[in-house]
């Protein structure tokens, strides 16, 4: 039987539109030709890629981790330092950057997994510090890294076929891999995997009780949503041509955990609705006044206290779950 | 000459052990006792700091006096003053804020605090500005003291060392020989103990929390003539508390006394030895790194720390 | 003497100066069910805890098939055959009870490693799953989230779960607990066509289930099994009487008109 996609519902609700009006947006807003629109827009959809990793972990699997932003910064630190040894294909570099978020993920997840609760928590916030300062160690001659970061030294080149340097061409690139990473995201935590990945985070007792290695599974989601996120990281390096250790301090998984829950977690498209509100508000309200913070971190209480589900949770239709 | 430097870097690494520990001792106990992730222990390391800061300065001009003397007790009262308004602002919010939050998921404990934080660093930016404030140790406690023959000492480490080590005391004593330690040893290991002994358990968590913060204080205003307060600096102090609780086992105090040491031994030395080997980029980089891998070291064969309360 | 499906040999289990488990020796033979009886305290949950797998006994072995499984953790033994079903009911809340029987079938259907099929649409999962459901009587309620499903409706799908592994082995902690009087008779019922289709080890504080079902019944005492008898036999036991003298002596006479004690038990 079909399904629509993305949502499991065939009838059209509050959520397509949502969705349609978000891409709607994405697609024409290049030709606006404003530079800080678009980069703010393109901004959300790399940022949203991280959001949705994190959620597979988060909404689907349970696993509140607050060290997410040490793969933001793998992928940006190896597309970086390979660029500076001279390597600029993105057909090398970008899937180095998965890989390497990949293997950091499998020995990160070997440590964290074991715990549960409010160890895994703290533990994952650790790891991301640890990692933190190792990026303030990476050093390329005299004048690059450490604590400064790393500027990219030139453009990663397709063989010619695509331009990063041109917003709009970036803009569009972003946007398919975005929609790409939506639909495997969306098959994945509809499949057996993603099966047994929820019911350990209702009931891993039961998992283990019915012959579920669930350590080996939870691995294996959190090096999937590690390499998604890594790959976001390689992204945002592109796009910010800049990385430093504060692309993996852990205000920055803070901040990664507030957009998918504000948008709302266990589901795909409410990651990618926090971050669009995230990022608004931080333009917006720093616009306004320098201390956002002051007017943003109370409205986080209020959220807690009075709004658990989320945006998504609003569009959603009544009585749906998941 | 060099053995010097390293005892007395090992005694600042004591030193900065116990200023873990008066961090650790009280959010292991929340977390343990009330299962509350508390990120904002870190914020009332630095309020502390800067209430304390601001204290001593405002009764300093105030008074007007010059003794030595009578300096030493205007930072003493200082101290005492910043405790007391990090305390009482803490209360408040734990009857406003937290108590609602207990209840709620481990979700909601991160989200709000982290809310609660961005929102306490702002605020001190707002009152104290961000620039770091420094206090001068009292005139008492400047020159460096004797401690065996041959071997001197800053007096003010060794002072904040000895108040810690009291605390440290007191709250062995409290733990251990009173009936509310004896509640709060139970909570540790049972909650569902503790409320079925008919103990108020709200008063129970409104006392922890005070405890807690006060110590959190105290770390905080202490340490400030050292390396004086700034905005930022007690989500550092936090996340180190986060590795010592980890490695200790949450809700243990004598693991978070032991990981505390340990982790102040492994950080003041690693930051002292590892640049003489490995330079002054990756070394500092690399003692920075070392007290993680310990965490991770002792969490691979202990999932639950070292001293987990209630898990055999 | 067939072999036992299921053989433990001196399980011991302390807890400090506390013995929970001491010296217990038991065995489940094919087809044949086997409770395990006990005043509160003595030691069933324990035993059962390490039997799945949960707790790892300071003494002693645990067979399964002949194999030793006593260092093998929980979601290997229950590849190798053992199945349980829990006292507090121990579902998939957010599930619909047709999803948590495929889950559970899922689990002996190789590896779940398959990230794209759709799992709702894995036609032979949800055909076992239906068929399971329908054999307990939830076939009707298969498309229920189970967080709005009844305790009893519950109790069955645990049951429905443990099947949907294949199991050589049923450990049932307390089939019944918490229903109704309907509910436990149609349980009964439902485990009486299980007898002789599994070998099931019950742990049971009923002893209208126990003497219904049971082949064979230990009694455990302050961690120690006193006792292995027929159910006609084990009321005579001299032990057992005591042990629950005051508190459930009266029960162990009482004899229900289904108890007939299996004449093919295999001793």
């Amino acid at each position: 039987m079909p399904k629509g996609l993305l949502f499991g519902s065939r009838s059209f609700d509050l959520r397509h539109l949502t969705m349609l009006v978000l891409l709607a947006v994405m697609l024409i807003l290049p030709l606006f030709g404003d530079a800080y629109l678009l980069r703010v827009a393109t901004r959300v959809i790399v940022l949203s890629m991280v959001a949705i990793s994190l959620d597979i972990l988060l909404g689907y699997g349970g696993l509140i981790s607050f060290g997410h932003a040490m793969f933001l910064g793998s992928g940006g630190y190896v597309l970086g330092v390979l660029t500076y040894l001279g390597i600029g294909n993105g057909f090398v570099v970008y899937p180095a950057a998965i890989a390497l978020s990949v293997v950091l993920a499998c020995i990160v997840g070997m440590i964290v997994l074991r715990t549960v609760g409010v160890y895994f928590i703290m533990i994952t916030l650790a790891f991301a510090q640890m990692l933190y300062y190792l990026a303030n160690g990476i050093r390329i001659g005299e004048n690059y890294g450490g604590d400064e970061g790393l500027p990219l030294p030139s453009r990663t080149d397709f063989l010619g076929a695509l331009n990063f340097n041109d917003p709009a061409v970036f803009h569009y690139f972003t946007l398919a891999i975005l929609v790409a990473i939506l639909y495997v995201s969306y098959k994945l935590v509809n499949s057996r995997f993603g099966r047994v990945i929820k019911a350990c985070r209702d009931n891993e007792r039961r998992a283990k009780s019915l012959g579920y290695n669930t350590f080996g599974y939870r691995l294996v989601a959190f090096m999937i949503s590690g390499g998604i996120a890594g790959l976001a990281g390689a992204l945002h390096m592109n796009l910010q041509k800049f990385v430093s250790p504060d692309e993996l301090h852990w205000i920055i998984s803070g901040d990664l955990l507030i957009m998918v829950i504000v948008g709302g977690a266990n589901s795909l498209i409410g990651p990618i609705i926090g971050t669009g509100v995230f990022v608004l508000l931080e333009e917006g309200i720093s616009n306004l006044t320098e201390h956002w913070m002051a007017i943003f971190g109370p409205m986080l209480i209020l959220i807690v206290l009075f709004g658990r589900r989320g945006i998504y949770g609003l569009i959603k239709p009544k009585g749906e779950d998941g | 000459m060099s053995l010097l430097l390293i005892i007395e870097q090992m005694l600042n690494g004591v030193q900065f052990g116990i200023m873990l520990f008066l961090m650790a001792a009280g959010l292991t106990l929340i977390f343990g006792i009330m299962d509350f992730v508390n990120l904002t222990h870190g914020s009332l390391y630095m309020l502390g700091g800067f209430f304390g800061a601001k204290s001593i300065a405002w009764l300093t001009a105030l008074t007007g006096w010059s003794d030595i003397w009578l300096l030493t007790l205007l930072f003493v009262l200082g101290v005492m003053l910043g405790i007391l308004i990090t305390v009482g602002l803490n209360a408040i919010l734990e009857v406003t804020i937290f108590r609602r939050l207990y209840s709620g998921t481990h979700l909601d404990h991160v989200l709000a605090t982290f809310g609660l934080l961005l929102f306490f660093n702002e605020f001190a930016k707002i009152l104290f500005g961000s620039e770091p404030m420094n206090v001068p140790k009292p005139p008492t406690l400047l020159s460096p003291i004797e401690i065996i023959p041959g071997i001197t000492y800053s007096s003010y480490r060794l002072a904040i060392t000895v108040v810690g080590i009291l605390a440290a005391i007191g709250l062995y004593l409290l733990i251990s020989r009173t009936r509310v330690g004896m509640l709060i040893r139970a909570g540790a290991s049972n909650r569902e103990m503790v409320a079925g002994l008919g103990m108020n358990i709200n008063r129970l968590f409104t006392l922890v929390f005070a405890l807690g913060a006060g110590l959190a204080a105290l770390a905080g205003v202490m340490t400030t003539p050292l390396t004086s307060v700034q905005v930022g600096i007690g989500e550092e102090i936090m996340i180190l508390t986060f590795v010592v609780i980890v490695i200790g086992g949450i809700g243990s105090i004598r693991g978070a006394f032991i990981a505390s040491i340990l982790i102040g031994l492994i950080d003041t030395i690693g930051r002292f030895l590892l640049p003489m080997f490995l330079g002054y980029t990756l070394g500092p980089a690399i003692a920075a790194m070392a007290i993680y891998l310990a965490m991770a070291g002792v969490l691979f064969f202990r999932p639950s720390g070292l001293f987990a309360p209630g898990r055999g | 003497m067939t072999e036992a499906v299921l053989k433990v040999e001196g399980l011991t289990k302390r807890f400090g100066a506390l013995i929970a488990n001491e010296d217990v020796d038991l065995d489940v033979q094919p087809g044949e069910v086997h409770a395990v009886i006990g005043p509160n305290g003595a030691g069933k949950t324990t035993f059962v805890s390490q039997l799945a797998g949960e707790l790892r006994p300071d003494h002693g072995r645990i067979l399964l098939g002949g194999r030793d499984v006593t260092a093998l953790p929980v979601h290997k033994r229950a590849r190798l055959g053992l199945a349980r079903s829990y006292q507090i009911t121990s579902v998939i809340p957010s599930f619909s009870a047709l999803e948590n029987v495929a889950f559970a079938a899922q689990a002996i259907d190789g590896n779940s490693f398959k990230f794209w099929k759709p799992a709702r649409s894995v036609d032979h999962l949800n055909e076992k799953a239906a068929a399971i459901l329908a054999e307990i009587g939830l076939g009707h309620r298969q498309d229920i989230l189970v967080k709005n499903m009844s305790h009893g409706e519950h109790r069955q799908l645990e049951i429905a779960m443990a099947l949907a592994t294949d199991p050589k082995v049923l450990l049932l902690d307390e089939p019944t607990a918490g229903m109704g009087p309907a509910a436990t008779e149609g349980m009964i019922a439902f485990l009486d066509t299980l007898k002789g289709r599994y070998a099931i080890l019950m742990i049971e504080h009923d002893m209208d289930v126990v003497f219904s079902l049971a082949d064979r019944i230990s009694a455990l005492v302050n961690g120690r099994r006193v006792a292995t008898e027929r159910p006609d036999q084990i009321r005579q036991n001299a032990e057992v009487r005591r042990a629950y003298l005051g508190d459930k002596a009266d029960k162990l006479n009482v004899s229900r008109s289904k108890a007939s004690p299996g004449g093919d038990t295999s001793c």
